[in-house]
């Protein structure tokens, strides 16, 4: 009986794919900061997982604002990275929290996204916070308009001085 | 009256038959497996290209065909080390499986340490057609073209706010503007302008 509950467990394992417990997630962002120069801002997330139970090569799936999608891996398997670009325009600062999912939790979002019930019921595996600070755009006010604004200011302080001179 | 030779040609031309249709059989079962098409495309998403400043690429990969693709490797090896810097992003990864209909997007930025005419070259995409055969599959992206990196100091003459020399030229113009302004602010203490009627009083 022993033996038949070790076996099944060993098949659900196999079947259900690896799993991470106790997820560690040590993150490294980049935002653009200069936004005079590109059209879209670019956020990238570069982090490597690490689990209690040891499972390595874990797939593991995003959710970021194009949706929910599979997260890059370099070829050795061990640093993963998130990324997605926004227009100039739209592009708003602060933090941007990323979920991260595997197998698992990528399927429950699935079924509950086609039964139309809430998705925040399931739990991501871990979180990542993306801090954007925000682009320059450029100055707010140029500096040639300013020392127009400057010269304007002086040569009609001199013409009234003058005109009230000359009466 | 049937000629003899007749059913000779029959026969020939039930073999002919025969021979096409298997022919055809052999040449179709190819169309019958799914496959996995992948589309790619670089881009990159700058207005200038700066000497010392952000260039972002994206990726993006499309799956056209009916089966998943199974462990896809993108590889850009376009931006050298002794050209570029990598500032966020991985040139080098692999997706596990992208479903069919499903696209993914990968975005990488790189800072130029070079001026000059750069030719944006495609990165390469390998990837497994179907999770039966082991065949690896090999494509490219699409290109974006040749672009020309703006050296630094060019850039900063035309598009920087050049607040430090107007502060120059201000703190050039004041003792141009102050001194004759002085001299007439001296004459016109001593003298007191009159609003009504012409007296001048002198105020010694």
């Amino acid at each position: 009986m022993k033996l038949f509950a070790i076996v099944l467990a060993a098949l659900l394992a196999l079947a259900t794919g690896e799993t991470c417990t106790g997820a560690q997630v040590e993150a490294v962002g980049f935002t653009s900061l200069d936004a005079t120069i590109v059209t879209k801002i670019a956020y990238i997330a570069d982090f490597t997982l690490s689990c209690s139970n040891g499972a390595k090569d874990i797939s593991l799936y995003a959710e970021t604002v194009d949706g929910i999608v599979g997260v890059a891996r370099s070829v050795d398997g061990v640093k993963y990275q998130v990324s997605w670009v926004e227009d100039v325009a739209t592009a708003v600062s602060g933090e941007r929290p990323i979920k991260l999912y595997d197998e698992q939790g990528y399927g429950a979002l699935r079924k509950a996204q086609r039964g139309n019930e809430d998705t925040a019921s399931v739990e991501p595996v871990a979180t990542i916070n993306l801090y954007h600070p925000g682009a320059y755009k450029g100055p707010w006010v140029q500096s040639e308009t300013m020392a127009v604004l400057a010269a304007i200011f002086i040569y009609y302080y001199a013409y009234t001085q003058k005109k009230r001179l000359m009466s | 009256m049937r000629h003899p030779a007749a059913g000779r040609e029959r026969r020939m031309l039930r073999y002919v038959l025969l021979a096409l249709c298997l022919v055809g059989c052999a040449l179709s079962e190819g169309e019958g497996e799914e496959r996995a098409r992948l589309l790619a495309a670089k881009r990159v998403h700058n207005l200038y290209l700066v000497e010392g400043r952000d260039i972002v690429v994206q990726y993006s990969v499309h799956n056209v065909g009916q089966a998943a693709a199974i462990n896809v490797q993108l590889t850009d090896s376009g931006f050298s080390t002794e050209d570029f810097e990598v500032a966020g992003g991985q040139l080098q990864v692999k997706f596990d499986r992208i479903a069919p209909s499903a696209n993914v997007s990968h975005t990488v930025v790189v800072k130029p340490k070079k001026f000059g005419y750069f030719n944006f070259t495609a990165a390469e995409v390998s990837y497994q057609p179907s999770e039966d055969t082991a065949e690896i599959q090999i494509g490219y992206t699409s290109e974006p073209g040749e672009g020309g990196i703006i050296a630094y100091r060019d850039y900063d003459r035309k598009f920087s706010p050049h607040v430090f020399d107007w502060i120059i030229f201000a703190l050039l113009m004041i003792p141009v503007l102050l001194v004759p302004f002085l001299m007439w602010y001296n004459i016109k203490s001593k003298y007191v302008i009159p609003t009504h009627g012409g007296k001048k009083g002198k105020s010694d």
